[in-house]
């Protein structure tokens, strides 16, 4: 028998059926899935529920109808779980009147961690060790985040879970922390990341659960949801010095469906991004034409879920 | 040659194999984060001098009267005589007192929310009830200590200047210590219930503090005009509504001396019945912000 997608062999969080409304909106709407130890994604557009999966799983709001377990447990109910949980919230969860360190030994000590050093280590570890004694009020963004996840690794949590950790976090930032919860995943921690950008989630974990408009749209590997996603057209930019030529040449490639021609280039529309980079060169080296840009023009994860939600 | 993606870093993380403390552990890490945030200590030096200027306002009379009672000696004049200074020590630390849970009150409850660090909270090993719980220990604390070092102090003064020596000093002196207990319980239920509601309920700390401020001039000035005026059939009862006046009758009424002056005296109404009238409007309070947080947390 295969499991469904959104099912893991040996669940430490389950989603059963849940249903969360606020007023007349509904936020998430009989959503079912599980999560098990490694990291996965939580991917959807701004307003597809994520967040408020992510504060029913933490126990931070009460599910309208369904159930929710973690490590067994009703996070709702069960104080003694969060000795095993930690959670990074979207919002800006810090004091800007104390310091860095002064708010991770806080959060260490109210997870009664009692290990002195603990939160020097994990400072070094996000690389916030020089800023640790500055007040966090005047940090960037970028530096909230890592202070944020200081202050729940620092509790040495079974169950991270993390609501747009990236967010405000450079390139080099970005890495050091996905590396981060990369190796939380392979010490056999559960680890949930909740992402709107494709990329990010791409890069964190292997396996995704994506949810628009609070219902379950796709889950399964990356790899997975991509191939499901073929039937998208993709409308790719290509700027080239003979736009008419490449056009002609492109449209003639199976991988085109329709093309606008400008001055300074072309819109390719694609059913098949991957095969159109790959021709896009040589064809236009067969004809002699310079290409100087290739930009996806639509590749917006709300557009590419809402294509999901609708196409079914 | 192809490698797997996303390689994992050894970046030096390591389990923690430590203790844990559980709810208890958190419920005093939130005690202590609250004692250090109103005292201003680990802050900043402009957050520490509200709170330390008034404590010095506090302490100032009982340093100056005991190092007056040790200089000058023993029935010499009776302005030094510390023997029943106790009484008049509460009532001024009172309005004092006042004042500082204006401030200790929002300072303990409004930035947890204005920061969203209550999801933070929310998310450790601890109920709502166990984090205001926490938190209204440490206005005790605050203000519980606020009232009772001065009255340390003249508790020291007393027995230091008692003309049997220190040590029988001491044995004369105790009867007061439970008086004292009781008389700083009696403020502490005063103020402090009314204070924490109100933080629990404003956003902001200087509108709280001032919200609450008039609430208790308020309150007072309001069942000042009703009892002395006699303006409203049973009236009188509103005199239960005053803290301020109900806690220092209630001061002198421990303490033994009887105010003919005071609010409950014109009202015809006994300082026990005011202290259970205290006790009522706190336990309320408490419920409000006990409610607001169930719905916060």
């Amino acid at each position: 028998m295969t499991l469904d997608p959104a099912f893991v062999p040996d669940p430490t969080i389950e989603v059963v059926t849940v249903s969360k409304w606020f007023g007349q909106k509904v936020a998430v709407s009989g959503l079912s899935c599980s999560f098990g130890p490694g990291v996965t994604g939580l991917l959807g557009p701004n307003g597809a529920g994520k967040t408020t999966l992510l504060r029913m799983i933490s126990g931070l709001t009460s599910v309208s109808n369904g159930k929710i377990t973690v490590l067994g447990k009703n996070p709702r109910t069960d104080t003694g779980l969060f000795s095993s949980m930690a959670l990074v919230p979207d919002e800006d969860a810090v004091y800007g009147d104390i310091t860095g360190r002064q708010f991770v030994r806080y959060s260490a000590a109210l997870s009664n961690v009692e290990e002195r050093d603990k939160p020097e280590e994990v400072l070094s570890i996000v690389a916030m060790g020089d800023a640790a004694d500055r007040s966090i009020g005047g940090y960037s963004k970028g530096m909230r985040q890592r202070i944020k996840v200081a202050a729940a690794i620092v509790t040495d949590p079974d169950v991270l879970i993390l609501d747009e950790p990236l967010n405000g976090t450079d390139p080099i930032q970005r890495a050091h922390l996905i590396a981060l919860f990369e190796g939380f995943g392979e010490e056999g921690r559960t680890v949930i990341v909740s992402s709107h950008v494709l990329e990010e989630v791409e890069r964190v974990s292997k396996r995704v659960i994506a949810i628009v408009d609070g219902r379950l749209a796709a889950a399964g590997s990356v790899e997975a949801i991509r191939a499901s996603m073929h039937d998208i057209p993709y409308v790719v930019r290509i700027s080239t010095d003979a736009p008419r030529k490449l056009g002609a040449a492109l449209f003639a490639s199976s991988a085109a469906v329709s093309i606008t021609s400008t001055n300074d280039g072309i819109s390719v529309s694609t059913k098949d991004i991957t095969t159109l980079g790959k021709d896009t060169p040589r064809i236009a080296s067969d004809i002699g034409a310079r290409i100087t840009g290739f930009r996806p023009q639509d590749q917006s994860l709300e557009s590419v879920f809402r294509y999901l939600v609708e196409g079914r | 040659m192809t490698t797997d993606r996303g390689a994992v870093y050894d970046l030096g993380y390591e389990p923690y194999h430590g203790e844990r403390r559980g709810r208890k552990g958190a419920r005093l890490t939130i005690w202590a984060d609250g004692n250090r945030r109103v005292l201003g200590l680990r802050r900043k030096a402009r957050r520490k001098v509200m709170p330390w200027l008034l404590i010095a306002i506090a302490l100032l009379p009982a340093i100056v009267s005991v190092g007056i009672a040790f200089i000058v000696p023993a029935g010499v004049s009776n302005e030094f005589n510390l023997a029943d200074a106790n009484a008049s020590f509460f009532q001024l630390g009172g309005t004092i007192v006042m004042l500082f849970t204006a401030l200790a009150a929002p300072e303990l409850l409004i930035p947890d929310r204005r920061y969203g660090v209550l999801s933070m909270l929310s998310s450790r090993p601890l109920t709502s009830s166990d984090y205001l719980a926490a938190r209204f220990a440490s206005n005790i604390t605050v203000v519980g200590g606020f009232l009772l070092i001065p009255q340390i102090l003249l508790f020291i003064g007393q027995a230091g200047t008692d003309p049997d020596g220190l040590v029988q000093g001491i044995i004369n002196s105790a009867p007061t210590i439970p008086r004292i207990l009781a008389v700083t319980a009696i403020y502490i239920t005063a103020f402090v219930p009314l204070g924490f509601m109100i933080s629990s309920l404003v956003q902001r700390k200087s509108i709280a503090a001032s919200v609450f401020l008039a609430v208790i001039i308020g309150l007072t000035a309001f069942a000042e005009a009703i009892v002395r005026n006699s303006v409203l059939p049973g009236g009188r009862w509103m005199a239960l509504l005053a803290p301020i006046n109900t806690a220092d009758a209630a001061n002198n009424w421990v303490f033994g001396s009887i105010n003919n002056d005071s609010l409950l005296a014109a009202a015809d109404i006994h300082p026990a019945l005011g202290i259970a009238a205290l006790v009522v409007i706190g336990s309320a309070a408490v419920m409000v912000s006990v409610w607001q947080y169930r719905r916060l947390m």
